[in-house]
């Protein structure tokens, strides 16, 4: 159990995928410019990283029994490409709402490097298939934090005087690198809480 | 002649011009994850780039047989099975890059440069301008990415190369690399451990931005600017996002052709 | 929706079908001559881990497995044993943390290589630096990690802002003293 807490609270906050692993940075700068955007895209990627996980779990250890370990990467992918579509599929034809909320980004997490990222990192650390699901939703979650409170800068940052070479881009980074270093600041708390 | 100048063209442009890193803002992940030493953002450059002219080559050959509507798929297979080449070779060879690469070796197959110029490019164009194009386009990714690893390693560990002789050591290269911290703290300095930090990243990569800015600003090119979905190799998949949506990724309106080559595609798959 | 013709559906499915075959084809191909190589090179680097952790030992025993513990018997020149090589492992930070320990006859450490590590660059990475790990040669016994100076021969060093790091490494010595003291030391025997 103090694992599996572990587990979350590294995720959501010290190993948070997109501010200490640099995984989904495209969406990450591309898509917070505005909270509702950011909500949509990261609930969309907290959805498609459990179902890829639990999809691909079964996969990679038919393909490690076989000693086909080296087809990983090729059908990891293929698997992810093909279950964003089937989601995007299901969306769309029961549940109109939800797709409405989510289904315009389904397409673009195709080739979110978190999805396949946490996906991977769950086969090399050897997780269990319960530690591999939480593991997701951590990095999961930890996105949708990162990308939430970015949101919350970047619409600060609109009034702000900026001088004339660091507009747009280069003061985004800036302030992604302010927003990751105060990150830093969790780095004792799985030690703190006795996770570890 | 006009053949070889738009060749020598196709090869220059994504060295400077249309540098897929500081220009196009393409393929960031990598570009923020393994610069925390300049040896090792030259060994996933050299690998990007070994991908990227091979999948060029091939989905440039095969760009006439492969059905429009599973291109997408089809590049992902092609190019998911280069990246798995390099990490084979890489784990044979070069061991102690695939211990420092990591995950990030495996996920050359979503990094956007690949995918996008397979899209843009390379389904359209002859093998020799793909290669080409593949090939400036490495060589710029790999060039941004050794001076960020650069200024990060100096700045952040007080080194410069070290670990050269792990990625060449097969090339029978001994050279360890420069080591600038006991210099350092005979002086009282140690090295800005923030700087190989993921925040360190980010700064870097913003500075270098917003320098790259500036030259093209003095040079009367546009700006480098964050293009949402424009450069995004599924971009043409995201059609029932109203244009609302769409101009807020940065995309154009829709147009009656990519709706109806997309909707195809979505029948389809 | 569209209605699809037969052909429509049939001839990108066998096309993209036989790329697949093709490339999984290559790739089975240059598996079979690159995994011979990746294994040699691993069994050679964990030869070379083995000397640099046992130093006095001139020839190694087979690996044994037990109790979720790895290890092999040092002999010296003319066939005593000197130590034993562990390789244990800890969750880290970033992922798990594999150690190999060198613990001579008297279940003293005479050296320590990280095998594989994850962790921050910069911070836990430090782990693998020689002035780290040396200040366990010599320790025996359960260490334990403190911040600050080491003031008690049992006691370990923290790395500045890596102390769950160089606990991981630490725990894995650990696990490697105690499996030592209760199976393998003059006194077990």
């Amino acid at each position: 159990m103090k694992f599996y807490i572990a587990l979350l609270v590294m995720g959501l906050l010290t190993q948070n995928f997109v501010l200490a692993k640099f995984l989904g940075i495209c969406p990450f700068l591309g898509v917070s410019k505005k909270l509702g955007t950011a909500v949509g895209m990261s609930s969309a990627v907290v959805v498609v990283m459990l179902i890829s996980t639990a999809a691909t779990y079964p996969i990679n250890n038919f393909l490690q029994s076989h000693d086909l370990g080296y087809l990983q990467t090729i059908v990891c992918i293929l698997v992810i490409a093909a279950l964003v579509q089937m989601v995007e599929i299901i969306l769309k034809k029961f549940m109109p709402p939800l797709y409405n909320a989510l289904g315009i980004y389904l397409p673009l997490i195709t080739t979110n490097c978190a999805v396949l990222g946490v996906v991977l990192l769950n086969f090399d650390n050897g997780y269990t298939f319960g530690q591999s699901m939480i593991n997701s939703l951590g990095g999961g979650l930890g996105f949708m934090l990162a990308m939430v409170l970015f949101a919350g800068v970047r619409q600060k940052m609109e009034t702000c005087d900026i001088p004339e070479s660091l507009k747009g881009l280069p003061i985004t980074l800036i302030a992604a690198s302010l927003v990751s270093l105060s990150f830093v600041g969790f780095t004792g708390i799985v030690e703190g809480m006795g996770l570890m | 002649m006009e053949e070889k100048r738009s060749l020598g063209k196709e090869f220059t442009k994504g060295i400077i011009k249309e540098n897929p890193v500081l220009r196009l803002v393409l393929g960031t992940c990598p570009t923020l994850a393994v610069t925390t030493s300049a040896i090792n953002a030259i060994g996933m450059g050299i690998a990007a780039t070994i991908v990227l002219v091979c999948s060029n080559v091939a989905i440039s050959a095969l760009r006439k047989v492969i059905p429009s509507k599973v291109r997408i798929p089809a590049y992902i297979v092609i190019i998911a099975s280069f990246v798995t080449l390099v990490q084979m070779v890489v784990k044979a060879y070069v061991p102690a890059l695939n211990d420092a690469l990591g995950v990030y070796l495996p996920l050359i197959v979503v990094n956007c440069i690949i995918l996008g110029r397979a899209e843009a490019f390379a389904s359209k164009n002859p093998v020799g301008a793909s290669a080409l194009d593949g090939l400036g386009m490495g060589v710029g990714f790999t060039t941004s990415l050794f001076i960020m690893g650069t200024i990060r390693e100096i700045l952040g560990a007080g080194t410069f190369l070290s670990g050269a002789d792990n990625l060449l050591g097969i090339l029978g290269v001994t050279f360890k690399g420069f080591d600038f911290t006991e210099g350092l703290s005979k002086i009282g300095l140690a090295p800005m451990t923030l700087f190989i930090l993921p925040a360190g990243g980010f700064f870097v990569f913003g500075m270098l931005i917003a320098l790259a800015n500036k030259i093209s600003d003095e040079k009367g090119l546009s700006k480098a600017e964050l293009h949402g979905c424009k450069h995004c190799p599924m971009a043409s998949t995201c059609t029932h996002m109203s244009d609302e949506q769409r101009a807020e990724c940065g995309m154009s309106a829709k147009t009656d052709e990519n709706v109806k080559t997309a909707d195809g595609e979505a029948g389809n798959s | 929706m569209k209605k699809f013709s037969p052909k429509e559906i049939i001839l990108p499915t066998v096309a993209l079908l036989v790329i697949g075959l093709i490339c999984s084809g290559i790739l089975a191909f240059v598996n079979n001559v690159t995994s011979p190589i990746i294994s040699k090179i691993n069994y050679e680097s964990e030869v070379k881990s083995r000397k640099v952790v046992l130093p006095d030992a001139k020839s190694f025993g087979d690996p044994v497995e037990k109790d979720g513990v790895s290890y092999v018997e040092g002999k010296s020149a003319d066939g005593e044993t000197v130590g034993f090589v562990f390789t244990t492992s800890a969750k880290g930070y970033g992922g798990t943390i594999s150690v190999m320990t060198g613990l001579d006859a008297d279940g003293k450490i005479t050296g320590l290589q990280i095998l594989s590590i994850d962790e921050t660059p910069g911070l836990g990475m430090n782990a693998k630096k020689e002035s780290w790990l040396s200040q366990f040669t010599g320790k025996s016994g359960t260490l334990s990690v403190v911040k600050g100076s080491a003031s008690e021969s049992e006691q370990i060093q923290a790395i500045t802002s890596a102390t769950i790091t160089s606990k991981a490494v630490t725990s894995a010595v650990n696990t490697a003293t105690e499996f030592y003291n209760e199976n393998l030391s003059k006194e077990a025997a």
